[in-house]
């Protein structure tokens, strides 16, 4: 009982506390009454809520115990200590409780980031339901827009976290042959951020409906937010800003600690081209967001200003809620917003290149094609994705004269993206094939994402852009990147991973069946999007022309079959965790670093710090040929 | 249990730590004093945008609008800057193994960041326009806001740092809280002196 306290129990009591005591404390010693001219108290007791709800969750916890102890100047923890916070000794309650051990807090990721996919699946049924006929079917327009933007915001902090979080923390620190990550306390902080951010947005759709404001409940502005539209939305924006800024610090926290890591706590030896792909593409992706998350933070914030104290960042003029004298701009919040809104759709596939880099270096059995050059690819895109934003507002108007040079960017960074591909067939080229199930989703990123990327290619065209523009177009290449791209080399990286994080193996078989209902059903769904969008449907709609009823109901009926086969995946993630065959320590004969400890990997990794003399998967002629003869009992634990 | 030394795979056998820990803790921290340095960035940024746009003659609707007094701003700027500078002494006595230099340093360092907290307070309370007196007081309230979060912050870090100073906690060889804490202290300092700067580059009144 003791080792329940404290836990995510007491900080859930605590939390809820803080949020009534936060909120009752504004409403009735403050005001209770949104007067014209002063704040928005209603808003405001949501956002001092929240405040207390979060430092609640913190306190309740424990993750505010260091500070204070520091703060009081009182005993440093010793290595006694240390080891009982990162769960030492402690059973399956340190999962639910605050740990510093990077494997646990990589666990606690990975099912946090799979809820989230649950849930952000639950909003593209409810979609894709909607949008099987022409017709406004089963929700009200204010109640689709809100599916439709939490359904976005909910599935861009999924991938955002779903790399970084579960490999970032429990893959990359054994890779790069380190016992920990740089800041342990802070990357458990980092999650911990994370939990309540989640449950405050998770609350969007219940705030706000029957309110007298006349724009109903929920949020209405598509994962975009644009101000002003976000400043005149339903009360669930209120949520989402909050959410989506404790997310954005939980974000930073967790990327300044990768970085942190992977410069400072190599093993001696593991030089910086000797660091595996996966590593890069990490690090990529961690860059992009300790640089880039504080543009949309205070996009965020000054929407939250707008809407809470009649703040005319966005306004243009009075009107609507505003009383103030206006003197906003519209564009001022767009290109806050694109400044980190293109960075982070790289920040979400950059790891997925490296993974997948990785992963079919390992079951090709070679070395990776031009190291040098994969390198680059992902370095370049991290550089050049901070030049390219503008071309979001081709049609909004803004600087039309610049257009010519962020086509150009655009294009551009086709270069370094094809550069990674390059190396990916060259890694396969003559390889030895083993084809897994990590392996058959790697192969599936280099065809979902070959589309995907030529679909972008035709959007940065201004001409065509200008068509295709706020079009199902566009809806299809982002699905064809993000999902096709990232998602599968999420789904790899489960794949190839789940034996040394669970010590079980993945069933392959349920795997196989649920990867070609994936492929299958996610090709046709989006292709067929293609199709709308060319036809000229818009986006966003929850109703729609007859003249694009075909081509919406294919789309519907090989999502519905999307999204079972990936339940299916997660039923076999669920079901293998529990009940899966063993898993010996290195069932795929990776040549890595994580690959070469015992399973479970043991509380500091390894017992001596080992020195790297190679760089990883340098397969030769004569490893590949003693495995061969040594089938199929040489990792053949996979079948 | 497999031994943990890799006998196979790109590493081989074992080395002692090799982790230089003061590198790491002055990066890390060197890079979440970054994020807050972008942050404020593109704060700023607010500034310059709905200056030059002016949107329905919304940045100074009201001409009769009273500026923020000069003497107060650069009185609050001032007592940050030699707030910096005591912490910088408080440091630099811990380096040479002086502990009174760096509790003294340290302590009127704490205070007179309190006394431009507490002014700084006031200071935005005081002021004769308030939100939706168009954007250039949104946004002068917004940096004063902004600028009372980092106080608030720094509040905390220097109360920490001012007792562990007079406990004892530092020494000449292991200082390295009093260095990663001034990281913050500078940049603190430094931000409102950066918005000072634009304001007087680009004035309110158009």
């Amino acid at each position: 009982m003791r080792k329940l306290f404290p836990s995510y129990l007491t900080g859930a009591i605590l939390a809820i506390i803080g949020y009534i005591a936060g909120s009752q404390f504004v409403y009735h010693r403050i005001g209770s009454d949104n007067q014209p001219a002063g704040p928005n108290f209603t808003e405001q007791g949501m956002v001092v809520g929240f405040a207390l709800f979060f430092i609640g969750w913190l306190i309740g916890i424990g993750a505010l115990k260091y500070p204070f102890t520091w703060l009081l100047a009182l005993k440093d923890p010793d290595h006694e200590e240390e080891m009982r916070l990162a769960g030492k000794d402690a059973g399956i309650i340190r999962y639910f409780k605050f740990t510093t051990d990077h494997k646990v807090v990589g666990i606690q990721y990975l099912v946090l980031v799979l809820i989230m996919l649950g849930f952000g699946g639950l909003g593209a049924l409810l979609i894709r339901s909607e949008l099987m006929r022409p017709g406004a079917l089963l929700f009200p327009t204010e109640t689709y827009n809100t599916i439709v933007t939490m359904h976005g915001m909910l599935m861009i902090l999924a991938t955002i976290t779903f790399f970084i979080g579960p490999f970032g923390n429990f893959i990359v620190p054994i890779m790069i042959g380190a016992r920990d990550m740089a800041f342990p306390r802070l990357n458990a902080l980092s999650f911990a951020i994370l939990v309540p951010a989640i449950v405050i947005f998770l609350s969007i759709p219940f705030w706000g409906y029957g309110q007298a404001n006349g724009y109903g409940g929920g949020v209405q502005t598509g994962w975009t937010v644009y101000g002003p539209i976000a400043t005149q939305t339903g009360m669930g924006m209120t949520a989402l800003a909050t959410a989506v800024i404790l997310a954005g610090f939980s974000s930073i926290l967790g990327a300044v600690n990768v970085i942190t890591t992977i410069i400072t706590m190599r093993a001696p030896g593991m030089r910086w081209t000797r660091m595996p792909m996966t590593v890069w593409g990490i690090f990529g992706a961690a860059l992009l967001a300790a640089l880039g998350t504080s543009s949309f933070a205070v996009d965020l914030l000054l929407i939250l200003l707008d809407r809470i104290y009649k703040t005319s960042f966005f306004a243009a003029s009075t009107g609507g809620n505003a009383v103030g004298a206006g003197g906003g701009n519209a564009w001022l919040s767009q290109n806050l917003f694109w400044f980190f809104g293109h960075p982070e759709v790289y920040l979400i596939v950059l790891p997925a290149f490296g993974i997948v880099c990785d992963v079919v270096a390992v079951f090709s059995r070679k070395p990776i094609f031009s190291y040098k050059m994969g390198v680059l690819g992902i370095m370049g895109v991290c550089v050049v994705s901070f030049l390219v934003w503008q071309h979001h507002e081709f049609v909004s108007g803004w600087a039309p004269e610049l257009r010519f040079w962020y086509m150009a960017t655009t294009e551009l960074i086709s270069v370094p993206t094809g550069f990674v591909f390059l190396v990916l067939l060259g890694t396969l080229w003559r390889g030895r094939i083993w084809m897994t199930l990590p392996m058959m989703f790697a192969l599936s990123f280099l065809w979902n994402f070959v589309i995907g990327g030529l679909s972008g290619v035709f959007l940065s065209d201004v001409p065509l852009d200008v068509q295709l523009h706020g079009g199902m177009f566009v809806t299809a290449h982002f699905h064809y990147t993000i999902v096709g791209g990232a998602l599968m080399g999420f789904f790899a990286a489960v794949a190839y991973w789940f034996p040394k994080m669970t010590g079980r193996m993945l069933d392959e078989k349920l795997g196989w069946i649920a990867f070609w209902g994936i492929q299958i059903g996610f090709n046709v769904a989006f292709l067929s999007m293609f199709i709308a969008g060319l036809q000229g449907m818009p986006r966003r709609v929850a109703d729609y022309d007859p003249a694009f009823a075909t081509a919406n109901f294919i789309t519907s009926i090989f999502a519905f079959l999307l999204i079972a086969s990936v339940a299916l995946y997660f039923y076999n993630i669920v079901i293998s965790w529990v009940a899966g065959k063993k898993a010996v320590a290195n069932p795929w004969g990776a040549l890595s670093l994580e690959w070469q400890t015992p399973t479970p990997v043991p509380l500091e990794n390894f017992e001596e710090i080992p020195v790297v003399t190679s760089a990883p998967f340098q397969y030769t002629q004569e490893t590949v040929e003693a495995e061969a003869a040594a089938e199929p009992a040489a990792g053949q634990a996979a079948g | 249990m497999d031994t943990a030394v890799p006998a196979s795979g790109h590493g081989e056998h074992a080395a002692a730590s090799h982790i230089d820990e003061e590198r790491k803790v002055r990066l890390g921290m060197l890079f979440y004093v970054l994020t807050d340095v972008t942050f404020v960035i593109f704060m700023l940024v607010a500034y310059p945008w709905l200056r030059s746009y002016n949107t329905d003659q919304g940045w100074f609707p009201f001409q009769h609008m009273r500026l923020p007094d000069q003497g107060t701003t650069v009185t609050l700027l001032l007592l940050m800057v030699v707030s910096a500078v005591f912490y910088f002494i408080g440091y630099m006595g811990i380096r040479a193994g002086n502990q009174w230099i760096l509790r003294i340093g340290m302590l009127i360092s704490l205070v007179l960041m309190l006394i431009a907290l507490v002014g700084q307070i006031r200071f935005m309370g005081s002021q004769q326009f308030s939100t939706g007196d168009g954007t250039f007081a949104d946004t002068w309230l917004l940096f004063s806001g902004y600028h009372i979060y980092h106080l608030l912050w720094a509040t905390f870090l220097g109360l920490g740092v001012t007792h562990r100073a007079f406990r004892g906690r530092y020494t000449k060889e292991k200082h390295l809280g009093v260095v990663t804490i001034g990281y913050f202290w500078y940049w603190a300092a430094l931000t409102p002196i950066l918005i000072f700067i634009l304001m007087t580059a680009l004035p309110p009144k158009l």
